[in-house]
């Protein structure tokens, strides 16, 4: 059941245009995939593939219209996640050197 | 007997604690937090030692790019559509949710049919889980994953054959975001194991 401002808010996105940013993104990131200079063509494509899971949780899975609770849940997954992160960075940075 | 079982079916998906958040959408999230973790972890661990071994592009080079991309595409288009099947629950018409659910199917269908197709062709070409560390994280993260969108699929045809009967059409939300997880976790997988050659 939604909360009644969820349903209002989520009904006014227009999801074809958010399809087509996506689609776009995807076009873009082909393309540098054949960009001579490798390495900044990844991390260009990479950071393209951060906004594009970003728009489709703002949008798709509605994370603008929910609660802050919601919003919290999403962040303790995240926070684990980069305490995960932080420590397998140590251990080898550690073990193989920086 | 099934009336009075849909009855309180519908009443248990009303129930809130102080979050006010109903405990179906609170219970998915949830879970896709524990995701977060499980696949954020293991591309965190390809990240790292993908840094560590540039000559994994040589490797990551006979991945098929373009089904790849044929498949984002096919991802990306069933996350519209299972937007739009929830867009309609919130309006009230179920033929068009469970026409669009329908069509989610397909599009989760086609993306397994051509995963099953790029397995196939690389172990035919004698890359296979064992062939070295890089194509272990392959078939590892994106079989993990192949699971989940098999997962997905019984469970939105299992909501699609419910809301067909004007039945439980709230958990099509629920659904939808497990659906639109499963778009997240690819969007990562495709560039770091197909463009990253």
């Amino acid at each position: 059941m939604e909360t009644p401002s969820h349903a209002a808010d989520s009904r006014h996105v227009n999801y074809a245009v958010i399809w087509g940013i996506l689609m776009a993104a995807l076009g873009v990131s082909l393309v540098l995939a054949y960009h001579e200079q490798k390495a900044l063509a990844s991390a260009i494509i990479f950071a393209i593939a951060v906004v594009k899971a970003g728009i489709v949780a703002v949008y798709y899975m509605h994370l603008k219209f929910e609660p802050r609770y919601i919003v919290l849940t999403v962040l303790a997954g995240l926070v684990c996640l980069a305490i995960l992160f932080a420590g397998l960075l140590l251990d080898i940075v550690h073990v193989y050197g920086g | 007997m099934r009336a009075s079982s849909a009855a309180v079916s519908e009443s248990e998906s009303e129930t809130t604690f102080a979050t006010s958040v109903p405990t179906g959408r609170l219970g998915i999230w949830w879970f896709l937090a524990s995701e977060i973790v499980i696949f954020g972890g293991l591309i965190t661990i390809y990240v790292l030692f993908r840094l560590r071994h540039p000559e994994w592009a040589e490797q990551a080079a006979h991945t098929i790019t373009a089904a790849g991309a044929i498949n984002t595409f096919v991802l990306l288009t069933s996350s519209l559509t299972m937007v739009l099947a929830h867009n309609a629950v919130e309006r009230g018409n179920l033929k068009v949710a469970s026409a669009a659910l329908l069509q989610t199917i397909f599009g989760g269908a086609i993306f397994v049919g051509i995963k099953a197709f790029e397995y196939g062709h690389e172990i035919g070409a004698g890359f296979t889980p064992v062939s070295g560390l890089f194509w272990s994280f392959y078939y590892l993260m994106t079989g993990l994953h192949a699971l989940h969108v098999i997962g997905g699929l019984f469970a939105i045809l299992a909501i699609q054959r419910a809301v067909a009967r004007g039945r439980n059409p709230h958990r099509v939300e629920f659904v939808g975001i497990y659906w639109h997880f499963v778009d997240v976790v690819w969007i990562f997988l495709f560039p770091l194991l197909y463009l990253s050659s």
